[in-house]
């Protein structure tokens, strides 16, 4: 890889450490701020529930521009395995949505919903870098 | 896409990642390339005609098209 990718990589890693550690602590502060007694209410959950995931959705869009902007096959199966993710996620959400609501199977966690887009998005990466470059 | 990547890099003697190191990309890129998985971007195709010293069309065929 070249020292531009490397300096680019650099970067990232650090982006994504001082991100994490925002996002752990809006998770915990926002956590504390909802449980305490005199500020409950809906548009505090609201805020709350808005804000939070903010650091890791800017994470997660410089992350995308720097795969974009690369001139390489990394940019591809990035594309396409995101891509493979959302539809997956998509069509699983959807039926099992159905399901709930027409034979009503057990509402999932959230937690659910994340596995199954992290787990395709996964999968999909490896499997394209394999069929692409092997 | 068919191309020639592959066999200028051996004439030179290269290895994958140093022809990647020349082209600013990953060996991963070099081997979708010379395997014709992965048709490069135009900025790319250049900078590998640049490397070898040749015509882009020199590089590079369309599938359906003969020598």
């Amino acid at each position: 890889m070249s020292e531009q990718a490397t300096q680019t990589e650099r970067r990232w890693y650090r982006l994504a450490a001082g991100m994490t550690l925002l996002y752990v602590g809006l998770v915990l502060g926002g956590t504390w701020l909802v449980q305490q007694p005199a500020a409950s209410g809906p548009w505090l959950r609201g805020m709350v529930g808005l804000l939070t995931p903010l650091p890791m959705l800017a994470l997660l869009w410089k992350g995308r521009r720097i795969m974009l902007g690369l001139d390489g096959v990394e940019s591809s199966i990035y594309l396409r395995s995101t891509s493979a993710a959302f539809f997956v996620t998509a069509a699983l959400s959807l039926t099992y949505g159905l399901l709930e609501a027409f034979a009503g199977l057990p509402r999932p966690s959230a937690f659910l919903t994340f596995l199954v887009a992290m787990g395709a998005w996964g999968v999909a990466t490896a499997w394209l870098s394999w069929r692409l470059s092997s | 896409m068919k191309n020639r990547v592959a066999e200028l890099r051996r004439e030179r003697g290269w290895t994958q990642r140093e022809l990647g190191e020349r082209l600013g990309v990953s060996r991963q890129t070099v081997i979708a390339i010379e395997k014709g998985r992965f048709d490069p971007s135009l900025p790319l195709a250049f900078r590998i005609a640049r490397v070898f010293g040749a015509a882009i069309e020199e590089l590079f065929q369309p599938d359906d098209e003969s020598a």
